[in-house]
């Protein structure tokens, strides 16, 4: 089966949240009452010109300098012609001749690059909403900022294309130029997928558009892999055509649009209501300087500070967490904190989108305090672990449920004294630890904890139980 | 002599008159004047003497600006908030726009009073203003001639004084063609001196409005209202300050006596002895590009039409088809169908093809080359040799509206000596200069470089002073 490879190519578009449109001075939010952000210019009203809004430059070119692009002194924008209700000027205004930003790239875990073809800047179209019978027309929407970042056909596996569409969020979220939520529309990717024998021509590709699920996105491009090999192996490879196909995810497949818009010529021209716009290299400068550390900084450093790898990509797969963990490791210990997030408190939030949000009740210095009570030796985790769902729940400080009883750490020659007991009082245990069972130690340090509800520290116990049987 | 802005501002300000009584007297010379030319296609007398009443107020005040007072119009394709804008199509008949072009505020801000939107070709796509959804406007010297256009009910109204100024749209003469064929004044500024917002696009790149005025000086003053940067248009600026001593006069001889006719040239030669007058040096020049002008103008002008025309469908403003229809695009294709005339047709259909598929680079990128390629030989060749251009503004004066053209090229003549100010971007201005065997306005047309439209301004109005041009005297 493998001798087919996959390639597929991202073209993926992403909502900025500048505080204003593209070219006039609605505000940029969307879901309200319909029709209540707009005006003349983004209506398309006759006479109207666009004013480019200068912050979707610089949101535009931020993204780029993150995913290493090129940002050339010059750039244009162009007109795309189409007839329909969501674009009232019947063209969009975007960039096809001289985009923002060119060829940079995007690093996967396995050191592998996925090119980026150009980021270009252009308008959203407005948002229709069907019923039976009318098409209603919301133009809160319209003329909202996007960029659309095109990738080279790099990817070649599923894993591959999920990986890329995270790291591509994990990017944007951090350099706070769009929520990236794929659920909302706020990223939206179209996906270039073809197949083909190693060493041979590139297949025919097929575009998936409009895809707003990662798991539909493996889902779809596993189907369109099968779907091309079995045509090929059947002979059929003609009926591979270049088309664009939707995917339906109630019957796990895709299917072919066959609109008009196959062959629909878009007319590209620049747009004469711009003049050629210049971007200073200093403009540029400023911002590379102002840029925030990229996820995958904060991960290498992570994991200089002994973080492990697999802990390291969570932290810093969402921004929320990521500025968390390094807020409350300025109050405490870097790993405890650390586990503290991975466990109890990713335990307690159920979807993607909380994690996304992380909106908990404890703060990042209480949480870091707490921590460096453990690490020191004062309380212990089984005590911090029983006291942050509480704290998880009311939003109390951790002082609130911290007793004196607590706070106090068990002597250690009290330690000692009961670990002997232990080793003493289940001889079956020890035998079989020693008889290579290591599982069996856990219930003698269990013994111990038991004993001292849980205040004496496990790894000293069990260090001082192993010295004891050795 | 015609009422001229400065003396009626010199009357106002002494209080000799009122603007209401003034705008009175307009408004009814409209009424009157309206049936034999068809200037204007819409007036509105609560509005324009509820302007004239402020305009009185400010006055009293003591705080006027020149304009204070001073009945204008405006070429019905600039957004008025107050008055219907309709672009002469049935598209746009009954639309009032939501907001006003930028030059109607800066003239309202110095006390302008409007007393209507004026005639043109549908969406000023046109040099006669005879096609419009609301008929023809007639030349006020020979009512069987055409004004001219697309700005003809502009001209017209300055030309019959049913307003003491107005602006008009220029995209290929459409500001300077028919204030010559009207007698009167027409500058089209130098390309981004005068903000576009609020003008019906044509040909975005192309497009300036201007002033139409009795004489120079009226232009020039209007034009320093209305120029200026502005922030609801990217490709306005500030035009520096310029002024040319001794300035050097280039004409192409060649293809003036080529194209111009007996009764032009002869008005011509005059303004060539006023040169001599005003010891101005002439040197002959000539462009490499001369044939060139209409072909790129069609190429690079009508796909910008047919770009700009695309947000006609019926669905946000503007008319739309009453017939059942079976998805959107049938939709959109009755409402325009049923709403575009055919000139307007004819040049989104032409302007499309050219922007369609392998014509793009064939037609389009070709001519925006040379259109690069035009704008650079003008500067190396052309303006170094001279300061400013000299020709006839048209060929001929008002040709009769049935005169029927054989070609579509020979249909663009009227506009060959207009062109090349669009295509480059230049200051030009028509000035009435003398008058034909038949009685009808003759007009020369001055360009300077980019920029140089105070010196333009300068230069004409040394011109002027040797016009033998007859103004029309209607009471």
């Amino acid at each position: 089966m493998s001798k087919y490879n996959l390639v597929v190519g991202f073209e993926t578009h992403v909502e900025l949240k500048t505080k204003t449109k593209i070219f006039c001075s609605c505000a940029n939010e969307f879901g309200g009452e319909p029709n209540t952000n707009c005006c003349p210019i983004c209506l398309g009203e006759p006479g109207t010109l666009p004013q480019l809004n200068k912050e979707v430059v610089k949101y535009a070119i931020k993204a780029g300098l993150s995913l290493n692009c090129k940002i050339p002194q010059e750039m244009s924008m162009d007109r795309k012609h189409y007839f329909y209700p969501d674009l009232g000027k019947s063209y969009q205004t975007t960039q096809s001749s001289r985009p923002i930003c060119l060829e940079g790239y995007l690093t996967l875990d396995s050191g592998k690059k996925i090119r980026i073809n150009h980021i270009h800047i252009e308008e959203d179209a407005s948002k229709l909403v069907h019923d039976s019978k009318n098409i209603y027309i919301d133009n809160n929407r319209g003329s909202t900022p996007l960029i659309e970042i095109v990738t080279e056909p790099d990817i070649s596996s599923v894993e591959e294309a999920r990986e890329y569409i995270e790291k591509l969020q994990a990017i944007l979220r951090h350099i706070d130029v769009s929520d990236c939520k794929m659920q909302e529309g706020s990223m939206r990717c179209d996906v270039n997928i073809s197949v083909h024998k190693e060493g041979e021509p590139l297949g025919t590709r097929t575009e998936i558009k409009n895809m707003n699920s990662i798991s539909f996105i493996e889902k779809a491009i596993s189907y369109e892999y099968d779907r091309h090999v079995d045509l090929i192996e059947n002979g059929q490879k003609d009926q591979i055509i270049q088309e664009t196909r939707r995917y339906d995810e109630k019957t796990d497949s895709t299917e072919s649009m066959r609109e008009k818009e196959d062959a629909q010529d878009y007319r590209y021209f620049p747009d004469p209501n711009f003049f050629v716009l210049k971007i200073e290299p200093s403009f540029v400068e400023n911002l590379r300087k102002m840029l925030p550390k990229l996820p995958s900084e904060i991960k290498a450093e992570l994991i200089e500070d002994g973080i492990d790898e697999k802990a390291a990509d969570l932290l810093t797969k969402y921004k929320n967490v990521s500025d968390f963990y390094l807020e409350a490791k300025k109050y405490g210990d870097n790993k405890i904190i650390a586990t503290y997030i991975l466990g109890e408190i990713f335990r307690s939030m159920e979807t993607e989108e909380e994690k996304e949000n992380f909106d908990i009740k404890i703060t990042a210095e209480d949480l870091g305090k707490l921590s460096l009570l453990q690490k020191e030796n004062k309380i212990t985790a089984h005590i911090a672990y029983s006291i942050l769902p509480k704290m998880l729940k009311e939003g109390r400080p951790h002082t609130a449920y911290l007793t004196k009883e607590d706070l106090v750490s068990v002597d250690n020659t009290e330690v000692d004294k009961l670990c002997k007991e232990a080793v003493d009082a289940m001889p079956q245990a020890v035998k079989d630890y020693k008889a290579g069972k290591e599982k069996a130690i856990k219930a003698v340090v269990g013994y111990v904890m038991r004993a001292t509800k849980g205040k004496a520290n496990p790894s000293y116990t069990e260090q001082k139980i192993l010295e004891l049987i050795q | 002599m015609p009422h001229s802005l400065i003396n009626l501002a010199t009357q106002l300000q002494r209080k000799e008159i009122s603007s209401v009584e003034l705008t009175t007297e307009y408004l009814n010379k409209i009424k009157k004047q309206n049936k034999k030319t068809n200037s204007y296609i819409f007036t509105n007398e609560e509005v324009s003497l509820n302007q004239a009443k402020k305009a009185d107020e400010i006055i009293k005040k003591g705080s006027p600006s020149v304009l204070t007072g001073i009945p204008m119009s405006l070429k019905d394709n600039i957004m008025t908030i107050d008055m219907p804008t309709t672009a002469a199509s049935k598209m746009l008949a009954k639309y009032i726009p939501s907001y006003s072009a930028t030059v109607y505020t800066k003239l309202l801000n110095n006390g302008a009073v409007l007393l209507g939107k004026t005639n043109l070709d549908e969406f000023a796509m046109g040099s006669s203003t005879l096609n419009g959804y609301f008929g023809e406007t007639s030349n006020p010297y020979d009512t069987d001639k055409i004004a001219g256009g697309s700005s003809g009910g502009s001209a017209a109204s300055v030309a019959e004084d049913t307003s003491i100024y107005s602006l008009g749209s220029d995209t290929g003469g459409s500001i300077r063609q028919p204030a010559s064929y009207c007698g009167v004044v027409g500058f089209k500024p130098t390309y981004g001196a005068v903000s576009r917002n609020g003008l019906i696009a044509l040909a975005s790149s192309f497009d300036q409005i201007g002033p139409i005025a009795k004489n120079v000086e009226d232009a020039r003053i209007v034009f320093n209202v209305i120029k200026g940067k502005d922030e609801f248009d990217m490709t306005a600026f500030e035009i520096p300050r310029t002024t040319r001593q001794n300035p050097v006069i280039g004409i192409d001889e060649d293809s003036i006596q080529k194209i111009a006719d007996k009764d032009t040239l002869k008005v011509f030669e005059k303004a060539i002895n006023a040169c001599k007058k005003l010891g101005y040096k002439t040197v002959k020049i000539n462009s490499k590009y001369d044939d060139l002008y209409i072909k790129l103008y069609f190429v690079l002008a009508y796909a910008e039409m047919a770009s700009n025309m695309g947000r006609y469908t019926g669905i946000g403003f503007g008319y739309h088809t009453k017939s059942s229809y079976i998805d959107t695009d049938d939709f959109i294709r009755k409402t325009r169908s049923e709403a575009f005339g055919d000139d307007v047709k004819t040049r989104v259909m032409f302007g499309n093809y050219m922007l369609s598929g392998d014509n793009m680079k064939k037609y389009y990128y070709k001519a925006l080359k040379i259109r690069h390629d035009l704008i650079e030989d003008y500067y190396l060749n052309i303006f170094n040799k001279c300061d400013f251009i000299l020709s006839p503004t048209t060929p001929t004066a008002a040709p009769r509206k049935d005169h029927k053209y054989s070609s579509v090229e020979e249909g663009s003549l009227p506009n060959i000596f207009a062109l090349p100010a669009n295509l480059i971007g230049l200051p030009s201005i028509t000035i009435p200069f003398g008058m034909s065997s038949e009685n009808m306005p003759i007009g020369i047309m001055l360009s300077g470089k980019k920029n140089f439209d105070n010196a333009l301004f300068t230069v004409a109005k040394n011109f002027e002073q040797y016009s033998e041009h007859k103004s029309l005297d209607i009471k």
